[in-house]
This record gives C-alpha cells, sequence and structure tokens, in this order.
C-alpha cells in the first residue's frame, strides 16, 4: 500500500522553542490514521503544516507523492481538514458556508445536501451557525472538511465537543469513511481510548517527537517488551508518554 | 465568482445597510442644507452644480469615507469572528484574489453611494434652481472624479482591516486618518495628495494641473498599496506574521 502522507525529518521551530521535530510520519493511502499525543505535543502544528497554514522550518513532506509547494492549490482542493476547532461564518446559515466551500471546490449543488446528512444537521441547515451548539459546530466543520468526498482528511480533534452519542456516531462515521468514499484519513486526539476505536495506525507524538508509528499490535509488543502496561493501550500511552518525560529530564 | 462569493459572505452582517445608510444620510444633506435656508443659496450667481458642491460635498465626502472605514472592518471582521479565514485559507482560494474582490466591492458600495449623492443634486437643483440649466454633467463629474479618488483609500483601509483580528483597532485607525485630514487640509497641496486627504478634492477647487496631480498621485497610490496588498496578503507573508 503506497503512502498518502510522507514526512522527511519535518520541524517546526518557532524560535527557541521546538513544536515538531524531525518528524518521519507514513500515512497509508486508504487507512486511518491516529495521530496521537498529549496537549501541546505537536500534532496541530504538523497538521497546519500538511495544510500550508504554518511554513516547516526544516524537512519535506509530500501528498500523495507530490510536494505541497510546488502543488499547492491542486493538494488544497483534494483536501478535507478541521483544525483545532471549527471554522465558519456565524452570519450565515450551516447551509450557506457549505455551499460557500462547495463554489470554491466546484462541486454541484447536491453536495451540500449530502455533507449536511453525512453529519446529521440536515434539520438545521437554515439556522445561524452563530447559534449553533458547540456540539453542531463541531459536525459543521465535519461537514466542511467531508464535503466532495475528498481522498484525504485532516481532522484535529473531531469529537471535541460531542455529547457521548455524537462521539460514538462521529467516530464510526471516521472508521467507515475509507470504504465509504476510498479516502485516507488523519485524525488527532489526545486520547488512546478514542484513537484505538478508529485507527488502523497510529503515530504518537511527545514535544514533537514521533514515539512509535505502526498498528495498534504492534505498539502493545513493543510495549510489552519494554515493560509497559499492556492490559489497558491509555496506561501504554501514558507510560509512553511518562518514560519519554523522564528521559528528557522534564519529570523526575 | 470571487467577487459574488465575497457578496454572498457579507450577509447580515450590516454592511448593506451601512452603505443603505450611508446613501441615505449623504443624499440628505443638499436636501436639507438647501431646504433650510434656500435663499442662501438661490441669492448666489453661477452654475447650482458649483453652488451645491460647495456647500456640501466636504460633509457629504466625510460621510462616504467614514461609512467606508466601517464598511472594511465589517468585511473583515465577518472573516476573523469564526475563524472562516483560516478555512479559507485552506482551500484552493487564492487570498490575494479575495482582498481584491474585497476592495472591488468596497468601491462599488462606496460609488453607490456617491451616486445617490449626485442624484440628489440633481434634484435639490430642479427644485430649487428650476430656471437654471440642470447641472449634470458638473456633479456627475465630481462624482466620477471622488469614486477614482476614493480607491487608494478604500485599498489602505482594507489593508489595515485584513491585518487584525480585533475590529476596534483598524476602526480607530480609520477614524484617525480621516480626522488628521481635517488637520492636514490647511497644509500643503502635497499633504492633501494622502490617500485619506484625497476623495475630498473637488474639481471646482482645483485647477487643471492640479486635477491632473490628484488622478496621477491616486494611480500611483493604488499602484504602491495594490503591491504591498500582493505582497501582505500572500500565504508565505501571512504565515511568517503569525
Amino acid at each position: 500500500m503506497s503512502n498518502m502522507i510522507e514526512t522527511r525529518d519535518l520541524t517546526k521551530a518557532y524560535g527557541d522553542f521546538v513544536a515538531v521535530s524531525r518528524l518521519n510520519l507514513h500515512i497509508k493511502r486508504g487507512s486511518v490514521y491516529g495521530f496521537l499525543g498529549p496537549n501541546g505535543a505537536g500534532k496541530s502544528t504538523t497538521m497546519k503544516m500538511f495544510l500550508g497554514l504554518t511554513a516547516p522550518s526544516g524537512g519535506t513532506f509530500t501528498i500523495g507523492g507530490k510536494s505541497f509547494l510546488a502543488n499547492r492549490k491542486e493538494l488544497l482542493g483534494s483536501i478535507g481538514s478541521l483544525i483545532e476547532s471549527p471554522s465558519f461564518y456565524g452570519n450565515l446559515t450551516g447551509e450557506e458556508n457549505l455551499d460557500i466551500i462547495r463554489r470554491i471546490l466546484g462541486l454541484p449543488a447536491s453536495s451540500v445536501d449530502q455533507a449536511l446528512e453525512t453529519v446529521g444537521l440536515t434539520e438545521h441547515r437554515k439556522k445561524l451557525t452563530k447559534k449553533y451548539s458547540l456540539g453542531m459546530k463541531q459536525r459543521l466543520g465535519l461537514a466542511e472538511a467531508l464535503i466532495g468526498r475528498p481522498p484525504l482528511l485532516i481532522l484535529d480533534e473531531p469529537t471535541n465537543g460531542l455529547d457521548p452519542v455524537g462521539i460514538h456516531e462521529i467516530r464510526s462515521l471516521i472508521r467507515s469513511l475509507p470504504q465509504q468514499y476510498d479516502c485516507t484519513v488523519l485524525v488527532s486526539s489526545h486520547l488512546l481510548s478514542e484513537i484505538e476505536l478508529m485507527a488502523d495506525d497510529v503515530g504518537i507524538l511527545n514535544r514533537g517527537r514521533l514515539l512509535f508509528e505502526g498498528p495498534l499490535e504492534e505498539l502493545r509488543g513493543q510495549a510489552a517488551q519494554m515493560g509497559y502496561p499492556t492490559d489497558n493501550l491509555e496506561d501504554t500511552f501514558l507510560a509512553l508518554v511518562d518514560d519519554d518525560n523522564r528521559k528528557r529530564g522534564v519529570l523526575k | 465568482m470571487t467577487l459574488a462569493l465575497e457578496l454572498k459572505k457579507l450577509r447580515r452582517t450590516g454592511f448593506f445597510p451601512i452603505f443603505l445608510g450611508c446613501a441615505f444620510f449623504a443624499a440628505l444633506i443638499p436636501a436639507v442644507n438647501t431646504g433650510a435656508r434656500p435663499e442662501t443659496f438661490t441669492a448666489l450667481p453661477g452654475s447650482p452644480g458649483s453652488i451645491l458642491l460647495d456647500a456640501n460635498w466636504e460633509i457629504m465626502t466625510m460621510l462616504y469615507v467614514l461609512f467606508s472605514v466601517m464598511g472594511a472592518c465589517v468585511i473583515y471582521h465577518t472573516e476573523y469572528s469564526g475563524r472562516a479565514l483560516l478555512k479559507m485559507a485552506s482551500l484552493p482560494v487564492s487570498g490575494i484574489s479575495m482582498f481584491f474582490a474585497k476592495c472591488l466591492l468596497l468601491e462599488l458600495f462606496g460609488a453607490a453611494s456617491i451616486l445617490t449623492g449626485c442624484l440628489s443634486f440633481l434634484a435639490v437643483s430642479l427644485c430649487w434652481f428650476p430656471e437654471r440649466t440642470l447641472p449634470v454633467k458638473e456633479i456627475l463629474l465630481q462624482g466620477g472624479f471622488s469614486m477614482v479618488l476614493m480607491l487608494p483609500f478604500v485599498v489602505l483601509m482594507l489593508l489595515i482591516a485584513s491585518w487584525y483580528s480585533n475590529m476596534w483597532t483598524p476602526l480607530g485607525v480609520g477614524v484617525l486618518l480621516v480626522f488628521a485630514e481635517t488637520i492636514l487640509r490647511s497644509g500643503s497641496f502635497a499633504l492633501r495628495l494622502l490617500p485619506f486627504s484625497l476623495p475630498f478634492q473637488t474639481l471646482s477647487a482645483l485647477s487643471g494641473s492640479e486635477i491632473r496631480i490628484c488622478l496621477g498621485a491616486a494611480a500611483g497610490e493604488l499602484l504602491i498599496l495594490g503591491l504591498a496588498a500582493w505582497i501582505l496578503q500572500s500565504p508565505r507573508v501571512r504565515r511568517i506574521a503569525e
């Protein structure tokens, strides 16, 4: 299986602070890749680099085998994204917000209805987005990412603000996307329990460095070898991060 | 298409009422001014166009400029308030074309307000100066001249508004610039060529060479500001700034 995203020593520094350090990711085409790390690990920064929202300080990356800088417009047309929190025009309805994106992407009018239906917002299509609840805004953000069924989805903590039922629905949706839409999903979270239910592969990031990359089974095996708890993957993740922090002298 | 999209983004923002209000109040000025003291103006010799422009154009331009400042602030507040600008940056749409579409939109709405003011002048001329020739050419020329001289100010204001997520900052800067004009007005002719002073110039107060200088200055400023916008709105520069 070829890689949809590949990074080589991808680095982002803000002055002396290194947010992402020499990252080498391999995100397989047609997979759900869980990008895991505590808050401030560099997940959002990495995703922003993939969308051209922030420039790398070093290293390179390719999307679908193409360099971002040389193919910016083409690649942005094929990436659906939800970064940090949903972005929208509060003065417009959900439907109008999606229509703006639809026109930019040159999609048929029916794609708005499809996106609204996929995230369960059809009923609230005529409501102003500034009056949406947090969960509805999150769903709209997802609809904005899903519209036109792009071959790559970059979702930064997509279940933020959703109630348990909403979290379950969105998880199931993300899980089904590669089969349904033939796409690749890069999804971030700080909860392994959440990623565990969605992802084929995981990348664990801590303080800008990649601690692990591979399938969950491999993570369990590696954790067992290193003497980390393996009964619960959340404990494995915490042990991995704590150990890394200790090595770096962040924790005693 | 970009222009239509920018227009759509401004629904329910107050942008359209702003310019409706601007057109209404500006059109009201010559009517109220002449209606309140008709003999002051009807007793004056000369073209009704010159009489009415001299008496009202400055205050009307102040309205056009202040409402354009508000319009520019509303345009970018809409982009920043729901972080929509971030979404736009992750879509295959050029930030530069978005910016220039906004400029065109603001200029068009300002021009429509100016045109309404011109129509008001003609109505006032018909009503209070029925025996004199209707100054259609004179008023429309002044209107067109002002529309052209507004362009650098529109680009400058949108450039300022695009750099501040807090709407009150560009609003404060814009109002300060407009009021700075009232101070600079009595200064040298060169000071009156600054982007926020240019729209206040009237054809009747300028010589032929001064008119050419004003138009040249507007073209030069437009070129410089356009170039600045092209650089400052590029994704690379915006990323560095963030």
